[in-house]
């Protein structure tokens, strides 16, 4: 395994030079490369399926309303789904997503859905 | 967390109301497909087969997350609703990593109990940090993107902890932001890790849809 030589790495170089603005929180999310995505099922039993609710009984949020940290009505001990995409983080409380279960939202410019 | 592009097209998705090997599916409104929440992929319909990209997220308690990310915001829908019940914290799960056609599962209070685990994955060497005290979980590629590729550098870094909680490799001892993946100070000072997403799971969940999973036994 090579060695890095602290001497050859000037002191400056910093996650700016990737692009990655180091001021901002966690970017790692647009930093997911597809490679590591998991492969889908090689084959699937529909006798494992059961239809037990009409669709949409249990009522997703397709309009999430978005607030600051200091709007939220949340004790510190309270768990939350966190997520950064391209700088921006959002916080989905699991109270309300109990009752909910999936959220189609969109964060740093991309489209995504929660779910619990 | 998955993102709802497939093909460059946004997809929008509802609750199926029905159980796929007793886990959650989804339908989406454009083609009608159920999708399995575990596996992330749809298992009926015109899109059967197909996979979202799966996306990191922590599951953490609020103080934690604002700490780290303080300029955050809030999904509120419903937070006024059902309030007085105690969203319990537990310690009953599994860490479950899939990575292409592997899969290994960290049960949650080991991996606490150890802090860091420097692992291989197949040919993928991860790294688990676990702060159980924050509950803060990360999950990185052990290969350091350096800041520039004219530079040498390890091809492949192990973690520890200092006497001050700070996560340094050994092979440079670089000081790493773990929350943030990045090094901020050392001869790595600038290189990013790559974080790999992870679900937590119930470790009889994690076997049922993820067959061939290992478990990290210490």
């Amino acid at each position: 395994m090579a060695t890095a030589t602290p001497a050859a790495w000037p002191a400056d170089l910093t996650r700016e030079g990737l692009g990655v603005d180091t001021d901002k929180t966690s970017d790692q999310a647009s930093f997911i490369s597809e490679e590591l995505n998991p492969n889908g099922p090689k084959s699937v039993d529909p006798r494992q399926f059961r239809q037990l609710l009409p669709q949409d009984a249990i009522r997703p949020i397709y309009d999430p309303v978005i607030v600051g940290p200091g709007e939220a009505n949340l004790d510190a001990a309270d768990l939350v789904i966190g997520v950064s995409i391209a700088g921006e983080s959002r916080a989905y409380p699991i109270r309300p997503l109990r009752f909910r279960e999936m959220v189609n939202d969109r964060l740093g410019g991309a489209p995504i859905l929660v779910t619990w | 967390m998955h993102d709802r592009r497939v093909d460059g097209k946004t997809l929008k998705f509802g609750n199926q109301g029905a159980l796929f090997m007793s886990a959650m599916t989804w339908w989406d409104h454009g083609t009608q497909s159920i999708w399995s929440q575990p596996w992330g992929s749809a298992i009926d319909g015109p899109l059967s087969g197909t996979a979202l990209t799966l996306i990191p997220a922590a599951v953490v308690p609020w103080a934690t997350w604002l700490k780290q990310h303080p300029k955050t915001t809030v999904v509120a829908n419903g937070l006024d609703q059902g309030r007085g019940g105690i969203t319990r914290v537990q310690d009953d799960f599994v860490i479950g990593v899939a990575l292409k056609d592997l899969a290994t599962a960290y049960d949650f209070s080991l991996a606490a109990s150890e802090q860091v685990i420097n692992d291989r994955i197949g040919q993928y060497p991860v790294v688990v940090f676990v702060d159980a005290k924050a509950r803060g979980i990360e999950v990185y590629l052990r290969r350091p993107v350096l800041p520039s590729q004219d530079i040498p550098g390890p091809s492949e870094l192990v973690f520890k902890l200092d006497e001050g909680s700070r996560a340094v490799d050994v092979e440079t001892r670089s000081v790493w932001d773990i929350t943030r993946g990045v090094a901020v100070e050392g001869p790595l000072r600038g290189a990013i890790l790559q974080q790999i997403p992870w679900v937590s799971s119930f470790d009889w969940a994690w076997r049922d849809f993820f067959p061939h999973t290992t478990f990290y036994e210490g």
